[in-house]
Order: C-alpha cells, then structure tokens, then sequence
C-alpha cells in the first residue's frame, strides 16, 4: 500500500492500517528508543508511548517533509520528554571540558556492548550524546530541546565521550572479548 | 600500535544500520491503549451531547418559569390594584359576590327540592281537585235540583279556594324563587363579566403604558466561535516568517447590555473575554547569541521566557533552500531533524463594545444591523511552539499593544419566544485597528465570530 494512504487510513483510525504502520516503522523507531533509554523494558515503554502519539497526533502530519523523519522526531521528543527532568550534578566546570581529542582503538566492537556503554551514561549526557553524534542536532537545537544552555550541551557531550572513552579502553585493556563481535 | 579512530565516528559508523525489533507485546500494548482511547472518545461525546441539551433545557425552563411566575404575580397586583382603586367597594362586591354565589347554589339547590315537592303536591292536589270539582259539579247539579246547595258550596268553595290559593300561593312562591334564581344567576353572570373586564381592562392598561414605554432595557449573555484572521497574511512576530497562517477555533463570552433610545435604535455596551489565536506552518527555533541581537540582526517582536536566553525564529522554506545550496553534499546532514514546527501565538482579550444596533424589522423575527468599536484589553499573550508532537511556551509577543480598539459591524437576527425573552443570533466581523505596535508588523488582524445568545427585556 502507498504511504500516503496508510496515513489517510491511520488518520481514519483504522485499526489495522495503524498496525501496518507499526509494523513498517517499528524497527526503526526501537533503535531510536534504545539508544535514548536507560535500558530495553524502558526502551518498549518509550516505543509504546512514541506510536499512542503518533496514532494521535498523525492527523497533524500534512507531508511537509519526511514521514519516517517526523515519526522519529516523536520518539525522540517522548524520549528526551522522559529523562530531561532528571537533573544532573555539574560538578565539573563547563568550559574546563571542550578538549575534543577522543579517540579510541579502530576495532569491530559489538553493538551491544556500545549500546550498552550508552544507555548506562547518565540521562543527560546519553541524551546530549545521541542528539550531537548519531542523530546529527545541532548544540543549538539541544539547548532548545532540552532546555539548557548551549555551553551545557557542549559540556555534556564531552563529559558523555570521556565516560565512554573511559569504558572502551577499559575493555581494551581488559581484554574482555566477550564483549566483542565474534566475527 | 593499532589505528585509532575518532569516537563519534566509530559510533556513527556502528549505528548507521542499527535496527531491532520489539517484542510483541510493544504492538498488544498499543493496541489495548488505542481501544481504550476509542471507547472514551466513543463515550464523551455521547456524555457531553446529553450534558449540553439538558442544560439548554435546563436554561431555557428556568427562565420561562421565573418569566412566567413574574407575569403571575405582575397580574394579580395589577387586579387588586384595580380593584381597590377604581370602585374602593368593589373588593367587598367580590367577597360578597363569592359568598352570594355559594349561597345561590344553596338556594337554587332547595328550590330545585322545593320545586320537586310542589309538582308532587301540585298533581296530587289537581287530582283531588278534579275530583272535588267534579264532586261539587255534581253537587250543583244537584243543588240545582236538590236543597242542601248552600250548605255544602262553601265548604267546597271555601276549599277550592284554599287549594287554588295554596296552588297559586305555591307556584307564585315557585315562580318567585325561580325568577330569584334566574336573577341571581343573571346577576351571577353579570357580577362575573365585570371582574373580567376589570382584569382586561386593567390588562389593556398594562398594554396601553406598555406601548408607552417600551422594554428599554435589554441584557444578553452571549457566547460566540471566534475565527482570527490577518488580511495580509504573514505573521505578527517575524515578518519573515511566511508559512500558512490559520486560526485556531477560540471563543468569546460575555454579557451584552443594551438600551433602547426609541423602538428602531439601541445602544449597547458590555464585557466579553475573547481568545484568540492563529498558528504559523513552517517554523524553526534557534538560539541566537544576544551579539546578533544587539547588531539588529532580530526581527522578532517577541519576548523569550525560556530559560536558555534569546531564542529565534527563522522561516523554514529559506533554511531549506539555503541549506540544499550550501550543505546538500554534507554527509552529515540534519536536515532530516532540523524540524520545522508550528509557531502558535495565543492572545486574550477582555472587550468593551460600545455598538449601535438598528431595527430593520421589529416583529417575531427580528433583523438589525449594527455599527459601533470595541475596546480591548490585552489579559493574555502567549507564544508556544509545537514540533513533533510537543509544544513549549517559548515567550510572549512584546509587540502586542496592552490597550487597542476596532471596529465592529454586523448584523443580528432575534427570534422573541415572548415580549420579554428573544433567541439572537449574530455574525460579527471586528477589525482590529492597533492590536500590533504600528511599524513593528504588517500583520492586519481581524476577527469574525457568530454570537448566540438569550435576550431578556426589562
């Protein structure tokens, strides 16, 4: 079926076209929602709550842009919605951490171990991180998004990279290789 | 040494095809949260459907049950009024005409027995008489012929006459009470009319000072769906900013005084709060340093309240054009999340019309037109910004005048239940002169709702 139909049938609240969709995008929008949750019971919480809104608010879609796009920027939002409120203790200085030096071993590491190494940062720092490195938003348009300054973003992320850095050589080092791609 | 690589890449390049999918029980939840949505939805309407109509009625009774007990009462004072002032007696008339009546019946009841008792009597006595007569006959006859005519005549004589006297005495008697009857009822009749024609007299009084003075006072509470719109489209706060301007559905309510100067022209006034909103399509927040605002780089007519600082709106179409131009070979682009959302300006006004309404028809169905200027008072101003399903309040226009008029004209249509009590419908169109600060925007706005109300007269 065109996609255009499914959203006309979606705003019609068929049932089973909104189960169509689902299935369509679902996949998709659970990468978003693991990557942005704590943890994958919460990531199935947040997916739920992504598509009740979706299914509410499809009506509003006028197919300016992306489809697939807006449907992310929902679950992103029901996401940073989520964990936005919980605060974070600055206890470093913002402008102390802006050194962007990074870097890791260039080897295959599992998803979920990288996965892993996100969703245990703390709320903002994953979110901050996920926003600015994967998902391509701007210090900007977090700063808008989750309602701090950009300098707090821009702490954040580095904060957030230094953690799983941290992590990466830790494993390194550690020669856990359990966590690593068997292949 | 192994090769490094930098870290966002690496995650980057990891999570460029990362898809998982769900466990069922993400699609049964959903699908049990939807049912449940559908069903109160289902149940809302159906409540508020139910709600609404009984409270209509509910209005509606009340006030024709507070209307109606006002006439009542209005009448009965109108009565003693008029009975007591025009004839002082006639308010002893009426008691005594109540007690006459009662006593009539009473009366008309006896003769009636009376009435009875003497047919009884009468055809039992007109038998004895035909045979007394008949009896005295013979006796004449025989008296003629015979000797004791004298002696036995006067008896019979002297009874007849008895009997016709009591006969007479008792019709006469019946006759009487009858013709008493047929007075009293007559009188009955004619006491009766005379109330009534007090009453209706004293009605056509009420009438007649009625079409004197006129219900000059006039009160309406009135609610009406209010559309605004911009004549020139665009948007008050960033004139750059040239997606599709729509009106939210707001609403107005108020209470509406008017004062008839004669039977064609009124004059009216009263306060109404009306809220009012339109949405831009095609928006996108940014934060901008307070630098580029110092250097007059900012259009914007608006006052941020977040607690990031400065935040501004820019015109999504241009980003977009601009940004296909500079980045369309950046591997990295946002443009799929850079979203542009709705920019919705809300604002609150309590109004002060002052309207002068003229009568073209003035029967059951009214028609008038109406002129006049309304004051508004800014009592709310508010600027929220909807993206992806999640709107914040990100301010408030500072270019809204806190004091600001229009004009106002329409037409109204008035349907009377009765001489006090009117349905009014009324489209209105209100051009808003200086709601904005002049040379701050284009933006013309103006407003058009459809007011329904109750009219009361006193």
């Amino acid at each position: 079926m065109e996609l255009k139909k499914l959203i006309k049938r979606c705003k019609q609240q068929d049932i089973s076209s909104q189960k169509l969709l689902y299935e369509m995008f679902s996949s998709v929008l659970f990468s978003i929602s693991l990557k942005y949750s704590r943890n994958y019971a919460e990531a199935e919480d947040n997916l739920q709550d992504a598509f009740i809104q979706i299914f509410e608010k499809i009506h509003q879609f006028e197919h300016k842009g992306s489809f697939e796009g807006w449907l992310k920027r929902i679950t992103i939002n029901i996401c940073l919605q989520r964990y936005r409120s919980q605060k974070v203790f600055e206890l470093v200085n913002e402008d102390a951490l802006q050194a962007d030096d990074a870097y890791v071993d260039d080897e295959d590491y599992s998803l979920s171990f990288l996965l892993n190494c996100i969703q245990n940062l703390p709320n903002r720092y994953r979110l901050v991180f996920n926003l600015y490195v994967l998902d391509g938003f701007s210090h900007n348009e977090i700063a808008l998004k989750l309602k701090i300054s950009e300098g707090t973003s821009k702490s954040n992320l580095s904060r957030a990279k230094e953690i799983l850095r941290k992590k990466i050589i830790a494993i390194n080092e550690e020669g856990m290789y359990s966590y690593k791609n068997d292949n | 040494m192994k090769p490094s690589k930098h870290i966002d890449r690496m995650f980057q390049e990891s999570f460029k095809d990362f898809q998982e999918s769900p466990s069922p029980k993400v699609w049964k939840g959903i699908e049990k949260k939807l049912a449940e949505k559908k069903r109160k939805n289902k149940i809302i309407p159906f409540w508020w459907k139910a709600v609404s109509i009984a409270a209509m009625l509910a209005l509606f009774f009340s006030i024709g049950f507070f209307y109606q007990n006002k006439i009542n009462t209005q009448k009965s004072i109108s009565t003693t009024t008029s009975l007591e002032n025009p004839n002082t007696g006639e308010t002893d008339l009426l008691e005594t005409l109540t007690k006459q009546q009662y006593g009539f019946s009473s009366v008309n009841y006896q003769l009636l027995k009376f009435e009875n008792n003497l047919e009884s009597l009468f055809t039992f006595q007109l038998i004895i008489e035909t045979e007394e007569t008949e009896e005295t006959l013979r006796e004449v006859k025989q008296n003629r012929s015979g000797s004791t005519r004298l002696a036995q005549s006067p008896v019979n004589a002297s009874s007849s006459i008895s009997f016709a006297s009591l006969v007479s005495n008792s019709i006469s008697t019946f006759e009487v009470s009858k013709t008493i009857a047929s007075e009293t009822s007559n009188s009955e009749v004619v006491k009766k009319k005379s109330i009534f024609d007090v009453i209706e007299e004293e009605n056509n009084n009420i009438v007649t000072v009625e079409t004197k003075l006129p219900h000059q006072w006039e009160i309406q509470p009135n609610v009406a769906p209010v559309f605004m719109n911009s004549f020139n489209g665009g948007n008050a706060i960033n004139e750059e900013l040239q997606g599709k301007t729509s009106s939210n559905a707001n609403v107005s309510y108020g209470v509406n005084v008017a004062y008839a100067i004669n039977k064609k022209v009124k004059i009216r006034t009263g306060v109404n709060q009306v809220a009012m909103g339109y949405n831009t399509q095609d928006v996108i927040l940014s934060t901008t340093s307070s630098s580029f605002r110092d250097q007059g780089f900012q259009s914007d007519n608006f006052a941020s309240k977040t607690s990031i600082g400065n935040v501004s709106l820019i015109n999504a179409n241009s980003i977009a054009s601009s940004r296909n131009q500079a980045f369309s070979e950046s591997p990295l682009s946002s443009s799929e999340f850079s979203s542009s959302g709705r920019l919705s300006h809300e604002l609150g006004f309590l109004e002060v019309p002052l309207e002068i309404e003229y009568a073209l028809l003035d029967s059951k169905l009214g028609i008038h037109i109406l002129g006049g200027g309304s004051t508004f008072l800014l009592n709310n101003n508010e600027i929220f910004f909807e993206e992806g399903g999640t709107s914040s309040n990100i301010g408030e226009a500072d270019n809204v005048n806190d004091f600001s008029f229009s004009a106002n004209f329409g037409i109204g249509f008035d349907y009377s239940i009765s001489n006090k009590l009117s349905l009014n419908l009324e489209p209105k169109m209100i051009y808003q002169i200086n709601t904005f600060q002049s040379n701050t925007t284009d933006f013309q706005p103006y407003f058009f709702g459809v007011y329904s109300g109750i009219k009361l007269k006193f």
